[in-house]
């Protein structure tokens, strides 16, 4: 009797090492082709002790060597039936010289808390926009305020904006179900744990939008996938 | 931090209130205000007092001025308060500050998720910062319609929330055009019940007379731009030539112009417009890069647009486009037309290479 579940548990054991081994990687690279938008700065209005003069505008943060996109965020859906492991169940965004860090960030699965950091000593408003644009919450996060944690929305594109200082924005990507990287400062990115097969890798960015490409994953091999963004 | 030279200049607006006239407050509420029931009031004009200095700590604490201005002092995202018991009920302004999401969806004024004890202190400041308002005096003075309507509009502080010229607030409709833009029966419609006119506006209804209503738009019916024009002039161009873009400098105008009066913010809700063919509506502009060319715009825009009659025997629609080419100086038409052109749903497209 212990033999057989023994047996059966080694049997197990060893179709979910063959399962690991089934899968693949996708490395490759999000940016502009010869043309690409030149760096913007928002004015700083007040505040200028702590906030400064200006700051960079953060929707196209572009690597002028490599001509990189860096913030884009790449996902494949996991096929039906299949479930992400949970992540950390708190999305962190700090308040850091009147912008937010990160910039860009995917809440995964089990992600159901944000919880809003004021390193900043000043007056902040965490306004949070749902899918729609309509406003989910807005809360003040006064200077002595450090911290705050409420509910994530439901939904899938989450804006995060200071109505106390205008040009600040930050971006939630909510993907429960979904293998997914974010593009670094020279635009590369790597997913990994990709079905074999010809899969739909899907890409996201705010000044953007979402799009899609095809690309043939091989067992236990790198495929590369560029999106490189064109007249 | 310039919020903490704050605090002593707040005791003293409210220290001034003290040794002025005493309101005469009925003594019913005390023993539930000792006790720190929420809406209770305090008995005696030193307890008024008590209150309104822990409400100005309040609003030292939560960096209120960081978007709002009190005195001469602080920021230019909300209304100036000073008045604001003037303009606000007490009923309406707990609604507010529990969940001002609550009464206006989309505001940029933030829950403070306020105490109700804290609540009762700031409204206790806001009453001690409102000063009467001279009605009778005004209206049976010798001046000019006009003019008794020029000092209800300083009295009430309209200037809290809209402009004229370089002065006041970005938060109603600049009317500094509005004598062009807006016949006076209609203004006196408006302002007996705005929100009658426009159920969910934002405009308060302050409970004006007839006396009042006919003078304040007498005094808004002067309003039709050329004293402020070269404050605007100055304001819309600096933002273009100081690295505001095209599209920055066409938004001002649209602003300061008021065009969003009519066609509503970022021109996506036109006002009702009763008997103006064909839909008794002022036109959208959401989107009108792809209904008009980019000439029939800029004629619109020149000659302005008198709607036609649903009803050819009924009255005449109540707004029409004046025509603002005479007005628009230097670049303010391109940059108007830039503006407008970006009022679409935004196009994020990906396209690879």
């Amino acid at each position: 009797m212990r033999r057989r579940q023994i047996l059966g548990l080694a049997v197990m054991l060893m179709a979910a090492t063959a399962r690991g081994q089934e899968t693949g990687v996708v490395e490759g690279f999000v940016g502009f082709g010869d043309n690409f938008p030149p760096p913007k700065k928002l004015t700083v209005t007040k505040d200028h002790v702590v906030c400064g003069r200006s700051v960079p505008d953060e929707e196209f943060v572009i690597d002028p060597a490599s001509h990189g996109l860096a913030n884009a965020v790449i996902f494949w859906a996991l096929p039906e039936g299949e479930q992400a492991p949970a992540g950390p169940p708190t999305v962190v965004l700090a308040q850091e010289g009147c912008r937010y860090e990160p910039h860009v960030q995917v809440a995964g699965a089990g992600a159901g808390t944000l919880q809003v950091l004021n390193n900043d000593g000043i007056l902040h408003n965490v306004h949070v926009y749902d899918d729609d644009g309509n406003t989910f919450f807005n809360f003040a996060q006064p200077g002595f305020k450090k911290q705050i944690d409420k509910d994530l929305p439901d939904s899938r594109i989450i804006n995060v904006q200071c109505d106390v200082h205008d040009w600040m924005s930050a971006w939630i990507i909510s993907l429960p179900n979904s293998r997914y990287a974010i593009t670094d400062a020279q635009g590369r990115f790597r997913l990994e744990g990709l079905a074999p097969g010809s899969q739909q890798v899907r890409i996201w960015h705010e000044g953007l939008g979402s799009s899609s490409k095809a690309v043939t994953v091989v067992a236990g091999q790198v495929a590369t996938l560029d999106f490189v963004i064109g007249k | 931090m310039t919020h903490h030279k704050l605090l002593p200049l707040l005791s003293l607006i409210v220290a001034a209130g003290c040794t002025g006239e005493l309101s005469q407050t009925a003594g019913a509420g005390a023993a539930d205000w000792f006790a720190g029931a929420p809406g209770a009031t305090p008995a005696s004009p030193h307890m008024e007092a008590v209150l309104a200095f822990r409400g100005s700590r309040i609003v030292v604490e939560k960096s209120c001025l960081s978007c709002h201005t009190i005195g001469d002092q602080g920021g230019t995202v909300g209304p100036i308060l000073d008045q604001l018991f003037n303009r606000r009920s007490e009923e309406w302004l707990r609604r507010w500050l529990k969940n001002p999401n609550d009464v206006k969806p989309g505001t940029k004024m933030p829950n403070f998720e306020f105490s109700p004890a804290e609540v009762d202190e700031l409204l206790g400041f806001m009453a001690r910062l409102r000063k009467d308002i001279p009605r009778d005096e005004i209206l049976a003075s010798e001046a000019t319609l006009a003019e008794k309507g020029q000092r209800l509009f300083a009295a009430y502080d309209c200037l809290a929330c809209h402009r004229i010229g370089s002065e006041g607030r970005f938060i109603g409709v600049d009317l500094t055009w509005v004598g062009l833009r807006k016949q006076e029966a209609w203004e006196q419609t408006w302002l007996h019940d705005p929100e009658a006119w426009k159920p969910g506006t934002f405009m308060p209804n302050v409970g004006l007379s007839g006396g009042e209503t006919e003078a304040l738009s007498a005094y808004l019916h002067t309003l039709q731009g050329e004293e402020n024009e070269a404050s605007r002039r100055w304001e819309t161009r600096t933002l273009f030539y100081l690295g505001g873009s095209a599209q920055a400098a066409g938004e001002m105008v649209f602003k300061r112009f008021g065009c969003w009066g009519c066609h509503g913010l970022q021109g996506k809700a036109g006002d009702k417009n009763p008997n103006a063919a064909p839909a008794e509506r002022v036109p959208d502009l959401w989107g009108v890069k792809n209904r008009l060319d980019e000439a029939a715009i800029r004629r619109t825009i020149r000659e302005g647009a008198i709607p036609g009659r649903l009803n050819p025997s009924g009255p005449a629609p109540p707004f029409s486009c004046p025509s603002w080419g005479t007005h628009l100086a230097g670049r303010e038409l391109d940059n108007l037309i830039t503006y407008i052109n970006t009022l679409a749903p935004k196009e994020r497209v990906w396209k690879f290479q």
